[in-house]
């Protein structure tokens, strides 16, 4: 995808001697020591959900009643909950589910950003004006209500935590690629497409977004940091990932209780951890690209 | 550009007029009502008493009679009565909002304040390891599921502890005093800050950074001038710009209030209002609350997008 | 700099805290937010208030006896048709208003009055004029009549000698003078409720919404003046905050009308000096309820499949930590259950081969639905989804709020829920879960157990009544009308502090759950 955006970008812009502008970004990126921490740090937290059947001992969901609220041992290396389910196991399933939710909603978020945020800002009139508008509305419900209220219409299951979610994000992303658009527009690459005859949607693939995408690279990441914090925070109202389904989110609500907290550390240790490395690595790794495609970002 | 606002403003309109409309449907569209919610499913309610209080809410219209009757009502200045406790909105929603805007607000400020600090430190230092603690910690804290956050300062401070009460924003039944106030809010703050401290902090250090490299800057300590006078006169304001439009863009959030927060802390704001009006299914309440966030958000995003106008000429496309 | 303004903070702050919330005056009660202010026509949480503001004419006792309050005494004639009750004569209204017959009669109209849509209608629709009443034939109930200023006649339509027992101990009085020239229809949102006035131990002081209501002793309280100064009812959203406030001394006692404490907790609080914990039964069964309307659960066979294929036991020993018992039917009370019920051992083989003789699908897709919010609820549930599933019977778990859950039971639109249903009073309480056309029943009919349940409240003896609650009971058994699980229970905790909540909750055992409890409040005291 990289180098199609490189590609394009070479056959839009004046030929630039030198590096590409992308690779020079790519070294600034490699320089981030942190960034590059953060993204070793995901990508094991990525290999271990992929391969989950093979990391996990037991089968997520296995209850085992008299053997609950087990301490670590050899036989659980984490543990056991309240119905006796290996902790280790449900970490790594949990983390397929909550890196989903957070990958997939964000995926859904630039979707509709980059449709809704180009046609808007190139198409100005009242196309800007309407999609504008429904930015307002979104933006106006206090997210969590707005996903409360979704939730109670169509129950909670995993596609619609991560329907809900991805809903709630695009208005941003949106409003920040139409102003990179429109600063773009008037410019004179574009104008001389246009003059080309060139079809709109060509000018918009191919010409405007691959400039206009960094800020969002770095929206989208930190997004999917907010998204997995957001797939916690439903589980801890009840509405998240219904069970038996493990999640990190909902594997902390299990340890919403004193008794918990103080006697059966393991229970909300491991995912806790796991939340906060995997966020911090993403917000890590968008702070990265930040750095390296615009310093001058404010996002 | 007095036009640009003009026509904004009249847009605002029935923008405004479509959310409430939104929200009502959104209201419908939830399974239940008002009359069901209070129920317990464990105690048993005749058919006609529900019937009885349905029509006394004016539920048994339909819904379009509903919501031009809400409309109605709202002409003439008037948020209707709470479907559960009877009282009305504006009056609810009025007492509500100072404790919102003081835990939100003050937590703002305090963010922005010691996040400025730390982030001019962690640039002014920057690849030292005070700069890499402070990213660090930064980036933990705005990693931290913030339900989790507020449990585990309520086991630290409230229990373990003993420092620090674990619910309200008063002693009951105690005199009114300052300092029995402010430990109450000691925790909810606490839990709310971290995050933002971590966000003011890595802008400012960006910004900063950028600023301490720049050219004018040099040409500043060629002048003689004092470092510190460098960093914080003439490099901390130019740096502050972003982070003005930052806060500029939070200001919805300080009045949507905190709802995990409110409800762990029992914090009397619009948060918990707004949940409990969305789970009691009270509809004038619900779209009292929201009437009020759309307002804001509309007026900080008309600002906003005013201030942006302003600064790029380009922008105003119309 | 920042690092000395925090410190000197925190000192300035700490020994505030010192002393906690309750001091030697005052008592304080966990409660739950958004119970405050509901009127007593229509709560399922706010009856604290009617035993420590307002007051019933008799109520029942911790004990499960009766206790006369606005009533000295009473008497049943016609076999328990008519009965007259003697007034208490020196009682004043906390605003100093005399108490008198006037106000009994209002009181029981505002009950029947369709008018006023209280939920608790029922507790008197067996006063003779009820119905006459509810169709807007009469302005007023004609079975209630002022003999006097203190002296009150009411006549039902049959004899009912528990009447007092079973319906009676609902209804509070209010104040005619207050409520008497205000529209029905406006009196749910009033602002008497935000402000009681009763005839009770303590006044009404002051309400702050979400946070508290602080009460003050009634110092010309008939039955003398309380020892406590101050009660105060905090509230609380969320369940940690409650026990943590338990714990540090914010709260002396937790609040009974939800779980705040899980059963894993006991222990640990239980070992804290100075705090208690005093595992309730909740006087109800809980159990699953099936839409029998659809054509899969009418199959009585399906049904007992699926008591078959849980194991309650060790649900019992593991999740519940050894509290409660297994249920094989109806009611709590052990008088009213026979012997020879059918245990249904657990037995997941006979469960798949009753399911196959029934022709279940076994790729039904269904919802368990439930509303309780509680870790050890949800512990049970998961066991239950997975022994169902090893059956073959795949159910996914849905929690969902009040307002849900009645919209899909009315709308027929759901398969399974998880319910409890209060009834720790009497057996007789059960009849609105097995009654033809209640949503309760979930689509049962039995005409043979409305039957029963009517002859078992003709009688007051308990030996006479037995004999149809054990019919019941084995009805119950045999045919599952709903899926009878376990017993509840639920966990309180006190304060040693006060002396008072603690006994008078151990030994009472049941809570009797929307009714004012008469627990003589104005004997508690707080230790120095």
């Amino acid at each position: 995808m990289i180098k199609r955006f490189i590609a394009a970008f070479h056959k839009a812009s004046p030929h630039v001697k030198g590096e590409s502008p992308w690779a020079r970004a790519w070294r600034r990126f490699i320089r981030h020591r942190l960034a590059m921490a953060g993204l070793l740090f995901f990508g094991v937290l990525v290999i271990l959900a992929l391969l989950a059947p093979y990391v996990g001992r037991y089968p997520p969901n296995r209850i085992d009643l008299r053997n609950a609220f087990s301490p670590p041992t050899w036989e659980h290396w984490l543990g056991t909950d309240g119905v006796g389910r290996d902790v280790w196991s449900r970490v790594v399933y949990g983390g397929r589910v909550s890196i989903a939710v957070g990958v997939s909603a964000v995926s859904i978020s630039v979707f509709i950003a980059i449709f809704l945020g180009s046609v808007s800002a190139y198409f100005g009139g009242w196309a800007d004006l309407l999609i504008m508008r429904v930015i307002d509305i979104v933006m106006s419900i206090p997210p969590l209500v707005l996903i409360m209220a979704l939730i109670a219409i169509v129950g909670p299951s995993l596609r619609n935590t991560i329907l809900t979610i991805g809903f709630l994000g695009w208005p941003g992303m949106a409003r920040l690629i139409r102003g990179q658009i429109l600063a773009l527009r008037e410019q004179e690459f574009i104008m001389a497409a246009r003059a080309s005859g060139i079809p709109p949607y060509r000018i918009i693939l191919r010409h405007l977004l691959p400039n206009a995408v960094a800020p969002l690279i770095v929206a989208g990441t930190l997004r999917m940091a907010s998204a997995i914090l957001m797939e916690a925070a439903l589980s801890f109202l009840g509405i998240g990932v219904p069970p038996p389904t493990p999640s990190w989110g909902n594997m902390l609500q299990e340890a919403q209780t004193i008794t918990v907290l103080e006697s059966y550390p393991w229970l909300w240790v491991p995912p806790g951890i796991a939340i906060i490395s995997c966020v911090l690595s993403i917000n890590l790794i968008g702070d990265g690209l930040r750095d390296a495609l615009d310093p001058r970002l404010i996002l | 550009m007095i036009t640009y606002i003009a026509r904004r403003i009249l847009i605002s309109i029935p923008v405004l007029l479509a959310i409430t409309f939104v929200l009502f449907l959104l209201s419908e569209l939830m399974p239940g009502d008002a009359v069901v919610a209070m129920m317990s499913p464990e105690a048993p309610v005749s058919r006609a008493a529900l019937e009885t209080l349905r029509s006394q809410l004016g539920l048994d219209q339909p819904w379009p009679v509903r919501y031009a009757r809400w409309l109605w009502q709202l002409l003439h200045g008037h948020l209707g009565y709470s479907f559960i406790t009877f009282e009305p909105v504006t009056r609810v929603i009025a007492s509500r909002i100072p404790a919102t805007l003081e835990l939100m607000g003050i937590s703002m400020l305090l963010s922005l304040i010691l996040g400025v600090i730390l982030g001019t430190i962690s640039a002014v230092k920057q690849y030292s390891l005070t700069d890499f603690v402070l990213t660090v910690l930064g980036f933990a804290g705005q990693s931290i599921p913030v339900f989790f956050l507020g449990l585990a300062l309520i086991y630290l401070f409230g229990l373990r502890l003993r420092w620090f009460p674990v619910s309200g924003s008063h002693t009951p039944g105690a005199p009114p005093s300052p300092i029995d106030h402010l430990s109450h809010l000691f925790l909810p703050l606490l839990s709310l800050s971290i995050m933002r401290i971590a966000v003011f902090m890595r802008h400012t250090r960006s910004s900063l950074l950028e600023v301490l490299h720049s050219d004018f800057l040099n040409v500043a300590r060629a002048k003689g001038i004092s470092e510190r006078a460098v960093i914080i006169k003439h490099g901390l304001r130019n740096a502050l710009i972003p982070i003005i439009t930052i806060v500029g863009l939070n200001i919805p959030v300080i009045f949507a209030g905190a709802v995990i927060i409110e409800s762990i802390f029992q914090w009397p704001g619009i948060g918990l209002l707004y949940v409990k009006a969305v789970q009691q299914r009270d509809h004038p309440m619900i779209m009292g609350l929201a009437l009020m966030s759309a307002v804001v958000v509309l007026v900080s995003n008309l600002i906003t997008d005013i201030a942006y106008a302003y600064a790029d000429p380009r922008i105003r496309y119309d | 700099m920042m690092r000395k303004a925090f410190l000197a903070a925190l000192i300035l702050v700490m020994p505030v805290f010192a002393f906690g919330a309750g001091d030697s005056e005052t008592y304080v009660e966990g409660w739950l937010s958004g119970c405050g202010t509901e009127g007593s026509l229509w709560t399922t949480c706010t009856h604290r208030l009617d035993a420590t503001v307002n007051q019933p004419l008799v109520a029942i006792t911790w004990q499960g006896g009766l206790q006369p309050l606005l009533a000295e005494s009473w008497e049943m004639l016609e076999g328990g048709k008519v009965w007259i009750f003697h007034l208490r004569q020196e009682v004043k209204w906390h605003d100093g208003v005399p108490f008198t017959a006037k106000d009994v009669v209002f009181s029981f109209n505002a009950y029947a009055n369709p008018r006023a849509g209280s939920r608790w209608t029922s507790k008197v629709a067996d006063i003779l004029g009820y119905d006459e009443f509810q169709a807007g034939e009469a302005d007023h109930l004609v079975g209630v009549e002022a003999l006097d200023d203190y002296t009150v006649r009411i006549e039902l339509k049959e004899p009912m000698p528990l009447w007092i027992k079973v319906k009676q101990t609902y209804v509070v009085m209010l104040p005619e003078h207050i409520l008497g020239n205000v529209p029905p229809e406006q009196w749910r949102g009033h602002s008497y409720w935000a402000h009681r006035v009763g005839t009770g131990p303590f006044k009404w002081v002051e309400y702050v919404p979400d946070q508290y209501i602080k009460l003050e002793r009634n110092e010309d309280y008939f039955l003398g003046a309380p020892k406590i100064k101050y009660l105060i009812y905090r509230f609380y959203t969320d369940a940690a905050s409650a026990v943590a406030a338990l714990e540090n001394g914010e709260i002396d006692t937790t609040a009974y009308e939800t779980t705040l404490i899980g059963l894993d907790e006991v222990e640990r609080l239980d070992s804290i000096p100075g705090i208690d914990i005093v595992v309730m039964s909740k006087g109800m069964p809980n159990f699953l309820r099936l839409n029998l309307k659809k054509s899969e659960w009418a199959d009585v066979r399906v049904r007992q499949a699926i008591r078959y294929a849980i194991d309650v036991d060790t649900i019992v020993d593991t999740v519940f930590a050894g509290y409660g018992k297994p249920a094989y039917t109806v009611f709590p009370q052990e008088w009213a259950i026979p012997d020879g019920l059918n245990k249904y051992e657990y037995n997941p083989d006979k469960a798949r081969a009753l399911l196959e003789e029934a022709g279940y699908d076994f790729n039904r897709k269904i919802e368990l639905l439930f509303h309780y919010k509680d870790a050890v609820t949800r512990r049970a549930l998961l066991a239950v989804q997975q022994y169902l599933a090893q059956v073959g019977i795949n159910v996914e778990l849905r929690l969902t709020d009040a307002a849900t859950l009645h919209a899909l039971q009315e709308t027929g639109n759901w398969d399974m829920g998880y319910f409890g249903f209060g009834m720790g009073v009497d057996p007789a309480l059960a009849e609105q879960l097995l009654k033809c056309g209640t949503i309760e029943s979930g689509g049962y009919c039995n005409p043979a157990v409305e039957a029963l349940f009517a002859k078992g409240v003709q009688y007051t003896e308990r030996d006479e009544r037995v004999p149809y609650y054990h019919a019941i009971a084995r009805i119950a058994n045999q045919e599952l009308p709903q899926i009878w699980l376990w017993y509840a229970v639920r966990p309180l905790g006190f304060n040693r502090r006060v002396v008072g909540p603690y006994e008078h909750w151990a030994e009472q055992k049941i809570i009797y759950f929307n009714m004012p409890v008469y627990q003589e409040i104005e004997k508690w005291y707080i230790k120095d």
